[in-house]
């Protein structure tokens, strides 16, 4: 797994490629924390390079999205999610609690 | 059969493996992954829950194709594993107030068509999974 880090006027990039599992899921897990403890809520997750998630990453995503939609101050937005990945969203019913759009130029363009 | 040690480094290595073999016995990139996730939640399991953390043992999985189905059989000496011991996921409530964990199960039942546990002489457990080539739409 290789994660990237972008910060923006109204938001953070973030893109995450290879396997998010149990061995790289603490790096991304703490990446987000970094993002949060900065006062920053509003994370976009650019997919496009994400070949595996497991559980232990979906937890990740479910956890950082618990701490942004907090007070209503942000929400990490997932972009250019494979269907592969959406599918295993969609098994647990954790489609519904992000905003999935196309690629990283429209989930920036939310903010 | 191939030896991988217990720790979470193994589980791209593993998986790697497994998808090769997948490839090869002619699933489609989509079932690949299913199991391919499968394996990666069941060997978590194995190291978090069998031996309780990594780099106590082994995991042994090997790969066998038939004409109508492809099998896993991953094999580790820590404690025996009881599934029945596992609560069913929670899939319904807000995401927000679910707890964290209990999905490996999950994803193994649902990427596999069979998933079985059994003990193995001596100590740990024995784990077949079974997809078939053929498999009716979920």
């Amino acid at each position: 797994m290789e994660i990237t880090q972008k910060q923006y006027k109204h938001c953070d990039l973030v893109q995450v490629t290879g396997r998010v599992d149990s061995q790289t899921s603490p790096q991304l897990a703490e990446l987000f924390k970094t993002i949060m403890d900065a006062g920053r809520f509003k994370i976009v997750l650019d997919c496009s390079g994400l070949e595996f998630i497991s559980s232990a990453g979906l937890w990740v995503l479910v956890n950082a999205q618990k701490q942004c939609k907090r007070y209503n101050r942000g929400e990490v937005v997932l972009a250019a999610v494979d269907d592969r990945i959406r599918g295993s969203l969609d098994l647990v019913g954790f489609i519904p609690y992000f905003r999935i759009v196309a690629d990283q130029t429209e989930a920036v363009g939310l903010f | 059969m191939t030896t991988y040690p217990a720790t979470f480094a193994s589980l791209a290595s593993i998986c790697s493996q497994v998808r090769q073999a997948a490839s090869v016995a002619g699933f489609d990139q989509q079932s690949v992954y299913e199991i391919e996730l499968a394996v990666d939640e069941a060997c978590a399991n194995i190291i978090e829950h069998s031996y309780g953390a990594e780099g106590l043992g082994d995991i042994r999985c090997d790969c066998l194709e038939s004409p109508d189905s492809f099998t896993i059989i991953l094999q580790d000496t820590g404690c025996c594993f009881n599934p029945e011991d596992v609560p069913e996921p929670d899939l319904v409530s807000p995401v927000e107030k679910r707890h964290e964990g209990g999905l490996g199960l999950f994803f193994m039942r649902q990427g596999m068509d069979e998933v079985h546990f059994e003990p193995c002489e001596g100590s740990g457990t024995r784990l077949t999974m079974v997809r078939n080539k053929k498999r009716k739409t979920r």
